[in-house]
């Protein structure tokens, strides 16, 4: 089949044996996943043995565009990362920007697949059909940054380069890649995995045209959605800020994770603002392949440890790393932020895990012998120190690379109910006990405790914050509709944050593609990936089910304290009926398996044989 | 009213996801309100809620929603941001 926006083969490396073959894309894998985070679902349940050790040899890496990606549709340079996750020890994925995706493109491949262990560190260069193995001692320890500027002196400014920092060579469960001098694909602990293989870097290069079905009609359609774009109003307000443009909004509404997400109200939130960011710290704006709407910021940051050059902060840093430790100055962020990226830590988990260290010794469950030193809230020394440990597993650091869920499974003393995650990945930055919709999207998320597939919080705002009526619904219609972003290879922030409209990409696809899919049928291949990644999680991990779907305890049992959420939590009940209404609606058991039927209705039998196999009963 | 002199006339136009809760779901509202009326007072003649929205705009300047639109205003409601 030769169809437009595919470019026909995966390449397959085997770095063990240091050696690589390519294989055909296949009709089937196109038609029923399409492609990005389809094909990283896909290929996960086909090729990851059942039970692997997440940093094993054995575990797959999945590195996946989409079909729009890289051609000429407005901010088409997403990629998607997988592999069976060290964070959770389920299905794990995430995306970044920049500019890598559309190269693997132009490389020649639909997908690329790792496997096996190299002997040494290795950087993977692929420059077009050729593959090669470059010896990777010299960058093994340095900084994800550094070794980024390092490869692509020694290579060529013309490489796009992923790579991972100490925190990936030293396995910690919140490694993430960086590539771009700023972008991540940050959760599930995909740094670690690459790690794990010894892979130090991905650097690719390529030169060959991706095909498009209807050229004429899609270049005429890409040309009006970027002018629709630009002229949407607010375009002009949107780009200054970016993503930390919603601080202020989320800490009115109550939800801005504050010091271990104790609170959800951080006093010092017009500190570390949108507003600040723009007058005190941004040098310019970037964009990702492609963009019209560029969200990235280049900042320099002056503080007493030092001034730092950084892409960001993003909001989800300034959440995590700023209220969530309680750094009340912008400066201070984007240091910990800098800092976070050099080491190659996920800033999400990270600003979790440092927060709860923090508690922990404020409530004299971890000594100052222990740690090494004093740790206070809104102090910058505090949390680098612990970055730092972390990243390098060094003392206390050991134990907290392994992320909040077994850090706090070995303390005990009640620090469980203070860890804050869902299937073992830290939250992100948005506190939901008063937003159940946004609480209902965090706990079913495939990944764990994460945003992205369901941003559902002004759903809650407008329909009523007490009220359980509806949220399951919300959720599942975003869990199709936002990951489908993921599918195509394509931001999703154009849609979200300045309204352009969804029916441009079901126009669009069908010209780039060939395929004569319309939305409806692409939301169909989205809960597809949506039921077999779920599907994932429970043929890997023993005894999965409902009792993963919690969120910790401080979300349903202690009120907020204080600011305009005081006085509200989510009760276990309420939990239970959000998941009751949520489980019927998928057709999954009333432990969240995914039943026999809703399997077959997806196609999925090879998926429900599998799991009949381990046990459920579907 | 239309054609009421004691009403100015004010275009709302929700920019990003908050739009489908507007009136009907268009993201976008032409009314007459009479004046002195702030911008939370004419979202909650609409059954608005505000804090679906970050702030607003009028000619491409940030109001906060205790601004008292004039006649003839386009304000735009920014939705809030997502991600990062």
């Amino acid at each position: 089949m030769k169809l437009g926006g595919y470019m026909g083969k995966i390449l397959e490396v085997d770095l063990t044996a240091k050696k690589s073959r390519t294989f055909p894309t296949g009709e089937d894998l196109i038609r029923d996943y399409v492609g990005g985070r389809g094909f990283v679902a896909k290929l996960l349940w086909d090729l990851v043995p059942r039970g692997a050790d997440p940093l094993s040899p054995e575990n797959v890496v999945v590195i996946a565009p989409g079909p729009l990606t890289g051609v000429f549709v407005p901010a088409s340079g997403k990629v998607h990362m997988g592999a069976k996750s060290p964070a959770t020890g389920g299905y794990g994925d995430s995306n970044m920007g920049g500019h890598f995706s559309p190269e693997i493109k132009y490389a020649g491949y639909d997908a690329l697949v790792v496997r096996g262990k190299a002997e040494k560190p290795v950087v993977l260069v692929i420059d077009d059909d050729k593959v090669s193995f470059e010896d990777a001692g010299d960058l093994w320890g340095k900084g994800a940054i550094t070794a980024e500027k390092i490869l692509k002196d020694r290579l060529g400014e013309d490489f796009q380069i992923a790579v991972i920092g100490p925190a990936g060579e030293n396995l910690v469960k919140f490694a993430c890649i960086s590539h771009d001098f700023g972008r991540q694909a940050g959760r599930t602990g995909v740094g670690a995995v690459w790690g794990s293989k010894n892979l130090k870097a991905v650097a690719v290069r390529g030169s060959r045209t991706i095909p498009v079905a209807q050229p004429k009609e899609a270049f005429s359609k890409a040309k009006e959605m970027y002018k629709t774009c630009f002229h949407k109003p607010g375009f002009k307000t949107w780009t200054p800020y970016g993503t930390a443009e919603v601080v202020d909004w989320v800490n009115k509404v109550g939800a801005f994770p504050t010091k271990n997400f104790s609170t959800t109200y951080f006093e010092r939130h017009n500190r570390i603002n949108g507003q600040s960011l723009k007058e005190r710290i941004l040098i310019t704006d970037k964009g990702c392949f492609g963009c019209p709407t560029p969200c990235g910021k280049y900042s320099r940051a002056q503080t007493r440890l030092g001034e730092v050059l950084v892409e960001g902060p993003e909001y989800e840093t300034i959440a995590l790393l700023g209220g969530n430790v309680a750094l009340g100055e912008i400066e201070e962020v984007a240091y910990a932020n800098r800092v976070a990226d050099e080491l190659g830590l996920d800033t999400i988990s990270a600003g979790n895990v440092a927060a709860f260290a923090i508690e922990c010794f404020e409530k004299g469950l971890l000594s100052r012998e222990q740690i090494g030193r004093n740790l206070s809230w809104g102090d910058l020394e505090s949390v680098v120190y612990l970055l730092e440990k972390m990243a390098r597993r060094e003392g206390i650091g050991d134990l907290l690379a392994e992320g909040v869920k077994v850090a706090s499974e070995k303390i005990g003393g009640g620090s469980e109910r203070f860890a804050i995650h869902v299937k073992g990945l830290e939250w992100s930055g948005y506190e939901a006990r008063w937003a159940p919709a946004m609480m209902i999207s965090y706990i079913t998320c495939d990944v764990g405790a994460h945003h992205n597939r369901s941003w559902a919080i002004t759903f809650d705002v407008a329909k009523g914050r007490d009220s359980l009526e509806g949220k399951a619904d919300k959720a599942i219609e975003l869990q199709h509709i936002r990951p489908l972003f993921d599918v195509l290879g394509l931001c999703r922030l154009q849609w979200v944050e300045i309204g352009f409209e969804l029916e441009n990409y079901a126009e669009i696809f069908p010209m780039v593609t060939g395929l004569g899919y319309s939305w409806e049928d692409l939301i169909k291949v989205s809960e597809r990936i949506w039921n077999l990644t779920r599907a994932f999680s429970a043929r890997e991990i023993p005894g999965f089910g409902r009792s993963f779907d919690y969120p910790p305890a401080r979300f349903m049992e202690e009120p907020v304290p204080d600011g305009p959420a005081k006085g509200k939590f989510l009760a276990r009940e309420s939990v239970d009926r959000l998941l009751d209404d949520y489980y019927a609606k998928r057709g999954w058991t009333k432990e969240g398996i995914p039943t026999r039927s809703k399997l077959s209705e997806l196609g999925l039998d090879f998926v429900a044989e599998e799991l009949e196999k381990d046990g459920y009963s579907i | 009213m239309k054609g009421d002199p004691a009403k100015i006339r004010v275009t709302l136009s929700a920019m990003g996801h908050s739009a489908q809760y507007f009136p009907g779901g268009s993201g976008k509202v032409e009314i007459y309100v009479t004046p002195p009326r702030t911008l939370e007072g004419i979202l909650e003649d609409l059954c608005v809620a505000k804090d679906l929205f970050m702030f607003a705009l009028v000619e491409d300047k940030k109001v906060g929603f205790d601004y008292v639109p004039r006649d003839g205003d386009e304000v735009v409601l920014v939705s809030p941001v997502m991600g990062g």
